[in-house]
């Protein structure tokens, strides 16, 4: 019975390809979306969990402030205010803060030989590589010499060794960035993206000091980084940071800050918040469109009891109850939906891998999301799939059997 | 005991503010193994007397006692139930499922039997056995468009005998049939009468094939006019055989 329904129902979907297929799609990318969403929401808090590994949660993020000295907004990042200097200071005087750093970046040309490739530069200080937790795949970091002498020295990710250099060994040799030539003290490990920004292996690392001669003559850094000396010294730091930048930039008391300070756990959180807003919509989306879809399925399933009351009036006669005929239709509808699960969820996971692919992600894939779609393809069937069903459960047979 | 028994059986409806009686005080018994057709014009409330009997319809008032049992107040599924287990139905556009293929139309009333639950190989097998009957064992697994009228009021036949009914009701099975077509089919069912003991009920406008039944009732304006045995009943197979002396 059950089986022969199936069979039925399939027969009756392969018989009108094109309707059953424009009434599925809005299941496909309801599911789709379901598939996506879980998805990409798990490999995204799988990075944000091992960049939080990486990085470490004691480094402190020193921003320009979106708010001016005059207390009026301004457009963010219009007005850098944090000097290299600043960074040297919060070194020197916050007890709490084991090393920071000055981060300047642009984009610029880089030449070994003929070859060349667009990297991303930073002027940073020595104390980037501990900040950042980067550990070398080969050479060595420059140091605080190199920072004081403005050695043209460079520190460079693995894409832009491999597009300068191939299989060349990178150590020791000159390249050219905006024409001046700086020589390669190690390579960075590999470490992917970590959900949007720019790579750490796309990027080339040189002293600040160098950075501030050779490529931008500002005495102001994008932004500074700094490591607290323990975990329980986060707040201290930010308190002494704080009150370093303030007395440095000259803030009168009840002014606010023209700075920003934030801790990697809310950085953390924060990324982790935009995460829950994705999220959310994507909830959004795929439930629009699998009611949507759910109404798609009620109408066709309506037309087909039309079609087919004389069958209805055939089977009454030959002895089904109301609840057969119910049953027979809510399969159908739970058929086709299933059917059109299976095509979203086939369509998400290729989405979700090309994604993941391409973002170069670890892929991650689901198992929750199928049981899940599954699970709401079978719903949207059965709930949808009710009022026709019962319609064509209540027929009367004879007039049933009359019918053309 | 009779197989169908009516008392008093009353089917009224409203057309307008009219009432318009389609079975009137009807008393009618008919007993096991018979073979009845049921004549009348169109209108005559023939129909109406069908649906009560095959029990697709229950009366207004009055009684209807199918095997000693009254069906006359039934639910909807207690109806459907006696239709699977107690009546075969034959229709004039034979009403075959088209999507499935010969066998899975046989077996169809055997997957509403909740009395008797077959196993998919009893199915399998009852619904070969019945195919023997209508002799159509060869193209159980044709599609039903590819067989012809005559073929495919035999399949319905077969259909209807499967649940191993102690009735078939049989709505003018020969009116979409050519002559010969029609004497098969009647061949058919006069044997199932004959060797099976099946009590046949039949509707039809020709008073030729209603010659091959054993009693006739005409039926007008919801009231009997008449209710004979048929005097010289024709046998199928004679006519058959006439037909195959002719051609050669």
């Amino acid at each position: 019975m059950f089986w022969l329904n199936i069979k039925i129902a399939l027969q009756a979907l392969v018989a009108n390809k094109m309707r059953s297929l424009l009434t599925m799609l809005g299941i496909i990318i309801g599911v789709s979306a379901v598939i996506i969403m879980v998805s990409l929401g798990q490999v995204t808090t799988y990075n944000i969990n091992q960049e939080w590994k990486t990085l470490g949660v004691n480094s402190l993020y020193i921003k320009n402030s979106d708010v001016g000295k005059t207390g009026t907004a301004r457009l963010n990042g219009t007005r850098k205010v944090l000097t290299y200097d600043d960074a040297k200071a919060i070194e020197d005087e916050c007890p709490s803060v084991a090393c920071c750093s000055p981060v300047s970046s642009c984009a610029a040309l880089t030449i070994y030989r003929e070859q060349n490739w667009n990297a991303t530069i930073y002027g940073v200080s020595d104390a980037i590589f501990q900040i950042e937790n980067l550990p070398l795949e080969s050479g060595l970091p420059f140091t605080y010499h190199s920072v004081r002498n403005r050695g043209k020295v460079c520190v460079i990710g693995k894409n832009v060794a491999q597009n300068l250099f191939g299989d060349e060994d990178p150590i020791g040799k000159i390249i050219r960035i905006k024409d001046n030539p700086f020589r390669i003290m190690g390579v960075l490990k590999e470490k992917g993206t970590s959900g949007g920004g720019s790579t750490v292996d796309d990027r080339i690392y040189i002293p600040y000091t160098s950075y501030k001669i050779f490529i931008d003559g500002s005495q102001y850094a994008d932004y500074l980084e700094a490591l607290a000396a323990s975990q329980a010294e986060i707040l201290p730091a930010e308190m002494q940071i704080k009150m370093t930048l303030r007395e440095r930039h000259k803030i009168k008391e009840g002014k606010p800050d023209d700075f920003e300070v934030q801790t990697m756990l809310e950085l953390l959180k924060s990324a982790q918040n935009m995460l829950n807003m994705l999220s959310l919509f994507l909830v959004f989306v795929a439930s629009i469109s699998l009611i949507v879809g759910g109404i798609g399925i009620m109408n066709i399933m309506l037309v087909s009891v039309t079609e087919r009351i004389r069958e209805i009036g055939v089977r009454m006669a030959l002895g089904a109850k109301g609840k057969h005929i119910m049953q027979q239709f809510l399969i159908e509808s739970v058929v086709l939906c299933l059917l059109g699960g299976f095509i979203g969820l086939t369509f998400g996971f290729l989405v979700t891998l090309a994604i993941e692919m391409s973002q170069k992600w670890k892929f991650m894939f689901s198992p929750v999301a199928v049981v899940l779609s599954v699970c709401f393809s079978i719903a949207v069937g059965v709930i949808f799939g009710f009022v026709p069903a019962m319609r064509a459960s209540k027929l009367d047979p004879i007039e049933a059997l009359r019918s053309e | 005991m009779p197989l169908i028994r009516t008392e008093h059986l009353q089917k009224t409806y409203i057309v307008g503010d009219m009432e318009v009686h389609a079975v009137h005080d009807l008393f009618l018994t008919i007993e096991q193994g018979e073979f009845v057709t049921i004549m009348g014009p169109s209108g005559s409330g023939k129909t109406s007397l069908m649906n009560i009997l095959g029990c697709l319809d229950v009366p207004t008032s009055g009684r209807y006692y199918l095997d000693d049992r009254d069906v006359s107040r039934l639910s909807r599924d207690d109806l459907a139930t006696i239709r699977n287990t107690k009546i075969g139905f034959i229709f004039q556009q034979y009403n075959l499922l088209t999507r499935i293929n010969v066998m899975e139309n046989v077996i169809l009333p055997m997957l509403y039997n909740e009395e008797k639950r077959y196993t998919r190989a009893e199915q399998v097998r009852k619904a070969e056995k019945t195919l023997e009957i209508v002799g159509l064992t060869e193209r159980k697994l044709f599609d039903i468009r590819q067989l012809s009228g005559g073929q495919q009021q035999r399949v319905a036949i077969a259909r209807s005998l499967v649940n191993d009914p102690q009735m078939m009701l049989a709505d003018e099975p020969t009116g979409a049939l050519d002559t010969k077509t029609s004497f098969e089919v009647m061949d058919i069912l006069q044997d199932l009468n004959e060797r099976l003991k099946i009590s046949i009920l039949m509707v039809t406008h020709s008073p030729e094939i209603a010659q091959f039944s054993k009693r006739i009732i005409s039926f007008r304006d919801g009231v009997v006019l008449s209710d004979e045995p048929v005097k010289d009943r024709i046998m199928a197979k004679d006519m058959l055989a006439q037909f195959a002396a002719k051609k050669s």
